[in-house]
């Protein structure tokens, strides 16, 4: 393979890398906080790429601002989700909360097919992003260049507001200790809700990226990018955000490379991902970068 | 009441069901037998679902994996050489599978099996694997099967599947194995072994501090829930002449889920009675898919309408029914004796 | 005050009894928090030990070792001359090894009954098949856990609430339900983790009483860890006091109440139940 193909694949996993990441990211927040695998996730990247696109095409909204309404609607949308499926169930067993997230997940890929329909519809790509750069003898995509360069911006943002503002600490202190954190006063439902409206908005702005590689955006879109993003999340170590994040990176790097280098086997890409999730988890139970939480007899 | 006399009061519910089969066989409308046999074959998945889900409380998201393995495994052995030559068009099966064509009932023993042994793969890992990780690990499990079904062109003839399968599938068939299902779910559940499950379901670390081998049992559910799920899939697959990889997905368990949670978790009488409903409630609610003449005005059907309220059960189920329907109520002879004896009081 | 001696079940000698469980050098570490150092124990047949300390002395974290509820990071365990160091924790339970819980461990969803014949489990003849098809191998066992569950369950005076569901008990009888649950493994050795907890004076006599008899009728060997004085102080041949972690003394109940370095230790958590 000559050395242009081989960076334009490199460009292509980086950036597909990057969307994993984020989403993966967004689910490790949520696990973190709450301690729930939030398989609604996905489904929620699903409605933030619809948001973007009916806000749109029905308001005629110029692009970014589609995108930012997008981003809210979601955020809102997450809040919504945990206030009406997750904040009952808080005081009962975890498997309830499981549960009731897989539903969700199942309610809102039924929702958009009765709702939005199941054809497949077109996402705006706006034409700074059409463009395909040249640089001597490598072609890449300017969608994968933006994608790396805003990705990298709001992994920024976000470490700045978990490591820099109150409520940022009051996840991170939640995330340690559920219990004690409310003793300190720390108001948890606030924080719950915060966290959900951060994650989801994580996936909104993972959905941007993805929608302006694959325009083509339909009801069950969120099942592929939530589950890589879930197996990423949960070999990185599903409380740790860098682990979700490199190991969503891994995973984009792997999606993309492995049907470049090995074009026989790309038909079981599929089955070695999910099998390299099961023995990670065999060996390594709390993921690469996870905690070991044992139980006190 | 004594055992026998329980014994009796079954075996003689059981020759009332099959005098109701022979019947229906006979003279029943094709379409609802086909309903009938969706539901005792969803009685099979809900029944083998709870064994793992409910009784062990191991959340297994693998079902319809394991029903793919069984539906393709019986497919394989129950066809004839003819009707594989025809749909391995694109690539020739593997010899000895070409040439084998083996009985109905063996076939989907067979599968069965291959189930069962999936099952164990899939259990022996799940001992390291906690609550919500084992849900991940199980689904990864399941998609890993129909990954590699898409791929495997010689074997499965991957994504355009196997159409043609010959309908050996009747009541006979689907109410037999839901009995076998039953007795043989409920006799572990009621016995030592089920009281060992149970334990692993409400306290892990108190059960192996009284001796029991987590990793045994919890194996043995899956095995067991494997086992049943490879049956149902073989008698699905000749029920609906044609089976693909994708059929067996995430989302299909889901409906499963559904029906054990609307049943109650753990709760054998609630997955039978809500497993046949479903199939029902299935079939009835296409209307709303379907346009509508109401005083004149043609509504149109709305797709996907029926999966939506499914959505809404469900989630309605989880927020307001924890205990499903029917919570911790199962149905026993002595409890029908009473509700008959408490009737004939008031009378 | 009331303390039997229990005859030495050896063939060999009759004063001579047999090591039931032995620990050397066992330390247990948790990342750099040292919970159990350098623990050391020869425990004869029959005897009654005590294990006090302050809260988070490491007492219950001992118990773990035991039954491998996590591994030691260093040191050696015996059982009956059997190492167990390495033994996963339902192996142990087998052998001869039971115990209860500080937080009291009961199975929520079953009944008083199920959960005592749950334990029988372990010890279970029949295979998956025999009991499926209810073949007369299995009817005869499950008749025995019937008669011997009504015996345990008499044994510590709850067979009257056999079919209540066992998180509805009082707090006392939930301690006893858990003793007799225990003793359904059929064991050598007991671990009682604080079985007084929450008990008033009257049930705490009661207890004095059941441990002492289950002892005799069983022929158990037992060690109690316990906070309420007038457990240990009473039944207890022997006790081992733990500080940090830290073997700091070990006696007889006298020799224990007169140690200076027991009083330093409890003085700071304020003890009144000695």
């Amino acid at each position: 393979m000559d050395i242009s193909l081989f960076m334009q694949h490199m460009v292509n996993a980086i950036s597909l890398g990057f969307v994993f990441g984020l989403v993966a990211v967004g689910y490790a927040l949520v696990y973190g906080v709450v301690k729930l695998v939030n398989f609604a996730h996905g489904d929620v990247f699903m409605m933030a790429a619809y948001f973007m696109f009916y806000t749109s095409l029905i308001f005629g909204a110029p692009w970014l601002s589609a995108v930012i309404i997008g981003i809210v609607l979601t955020s809102l949308l997450g809040v919504g989700i945990e206030k009406v499926a997750y904040k009952p169930l808080r005081k009962y067993p975890r498997i309830n909360s499981l549960v009731s997230s897989i539903g969700m997940s199942f309610l809102l890929q039924n929702f958009a097919v009765v709702v939005f329909g199941g054809i497949q519809r077109s996402f705006p790509v706006p034409e700074p992003m059409k463009k395909t750069l040249v640089l001597g003898e490598v072609r890449v995509q300017a969608v994968s260049i933006y994608t790396i360069i805003f990705s990298v911006v709001v992994v920024l943002i976000l470490t700045f507001i978990l490591q820099k503002t109150k409520i940022g600490l009051a996840m991170r202190i939640l995330s340690r200790d559920f219990d004690t954190a409310r003793l300190m006063g720390i108001n948890v439902n606030r924080t719950i809700s915060f966290t959900f409206a951060l994650g989801s908005a994580l996936a909104a702005v993972s959905a941007v990226f993805w929608a302006l590689r694959y325009p083509q955006i339909f009801p069950f879109m969120g099942q592929y990018p939530g589950s890589r993003a879930f197996i990423a999340a949960v070999v990185g170590g599903i409380g740790s955000l860098k682990g979700a994040l490199i190991g969503g990176f891994v995973l984009g790097m792997l999606t993309v490379l492995l049907p470049a280098f090995f074009p026989e086997y790309s038909g079981y890409r599929e089955a070695f991902i999910f099998a390299l999730l099961v023995l990670v988890l065999i060996f390594k139970p709390n993921g690469l970068f996870g905690q070991e939480a044992g139980e006190k007899a | 009441m004594k055992r026998t006399t329980r014994v009796m009061l079954s075996i003689l519910l059981i020759l009332v069901i099959y005098l109701f089969v022979f019947f229906a066989e006979k003279f029943m409308d094709p379409f609802i037998k086909r309903v009938l046999n969706t539901g005792f074959i969803y009685v099979i998945l809900a029944v083998s679902l709870n064994l793992i889900n409910g009784f062990t409380g191991q959340f297994s998201l693998g079902h319809a994996g394991f029903m793919a393995i069984g539906a393709y495994t019986s497919a394989l052995l129950y066809m004839s050489p003819e009707q594989k030559l025809s749909n391995f068009f694109m690539e020739p099966l593997i010899s000895p599978l070409d040439q084998i064509q083996i009985p109905f009932f063996w076939a989907i023993i067979v599968g069965g099996l291959m189930a069962a042994l999936a099952g164990f793969i899939v259990g022996a890992p799940c001992l390291r694997v906690k609550g919500d990780y084992l849900a991940i690990v199980t689904y990864g499990f399941s998609e890993i099967i129909r990954s590699l079904f898409n791929n495997l062109q010689n074997i499965t003839n991957g994504p355009l599947g196997l159409k043609g399968l010959p309908t050996h599938t009747n009541l006979w068939w689907t109410v037999s194995w839901a009995i076998i299902t039953v007795i043989v779910i409920k006799r572990i559940v009621d016995s030592s072994y089920g009281r060992a499950l149970k334990a692993i379901r409400d306290d892990e670390i108190a059960a192996e501090n009284l001796g029991i081998n987590l990793f045994k049992h919890k194996v043995l559910a899956f095995v067991v829930g494997a086992f049943f799920a490879g049956v149902a899939g073989g008698l699905l697959g000749s029920l609906l002449m044609t089976i693909d990889p994708n059929s067996f997905s995430i989302l299909f368990t889901y409906q499963i889920i559904t029906i054990i949670l609307l049943g109650g978790l753990g709760n054998i009488t609630g997955s039978v009675i809500v497993g046949i409903g479903f199939a029902f409630l299935m079939e009835g609610l296409r209307f709303v898919e379907m346009p509508m003449k109401i005083f004149g005005i043609t509504i149109p059907g709305i797709l996907g309408m029926r999966m939506l309220i499914f959505s809404i059960l469900l989630m309605v189920t989880i927020l307001f029914f924890r205990q499903g329907l029917f919570g911790h109520r199962e149905f026993s002879w002595e409890g029908l004796a009473k509700l008959l004896s408490k009737r004939k009081v008031s009378e | 005050m009331m303390l039997q001696l229990v005859e030495a079940e050896s063939s060999k000698k009759p004063s001579v009894k047999q090591t039931v469980l032995k620990m050397e050098h066992v330390t247990k570490r948790f990342g750099g928090l040292v919970a159990v150092s350098d623990f050391n124990l020869d425990l004869k047949e029959g005897e009654l030990l005590g294990l006090i300390g302050p809260n988070g002395a490491g007492k219950t974290t001992v118990f773990n070792l035991i039954t491998h509820v996590f591994p030691v990071s260093e040191g050696k365990m015996e059982f009956y001359g059997q190492d167990i160091t390495k033994l996963n924790t339902d192996k142990i339970i087998r052998l001869g090894i039971a115990r209860t819980f500080q937080n009291i461990r009961l199975f929520t969803n079953m009944t008083v009954k199920e959960n005592i014949m749950t334990a029988f489990h372990a010890h279970l003849k029949s295979d998956l098949f025999t009991s499926v098809m209810f073949l007369p191998k299995y009817q005869r066992e499950e008749e025995y856990i019937q008669n011997k569950t009504w015996e345990l369950m008499k044994e510590v005076g709850i067979e009257h609430l056999a079919d209540y569901k066992s998180s509805s008990l009082p707090y006392g009888l939930q301690r006893k339900l858990e003793i007799a649950r225990a003793l359904a493994t059929n064991p050598k050795l007991l671990l009682l983790d604080e079985p007084a907890a929450g008990m008033n004076p009257d049930e705490t006599l009661e207890l004095n009483q059941l441990i002492l008899r289950i002892r005799e009728k069983y022929k158990l060997t037992i060690i109690v860890i316990e906070h309420d004085m007038k457990v240990i102080m009473n039944i207890c041949e022997r006790i081992i006091v733990l500080d940090h972690g830290v073997t700091i003394a070990e006696g007889t109940p006298e020799e224990i109440q007169k140690n200076p370095l027991v009083i330093k230790a409890y003085l700071g958590a304020g003890d009144e139940d000695a």
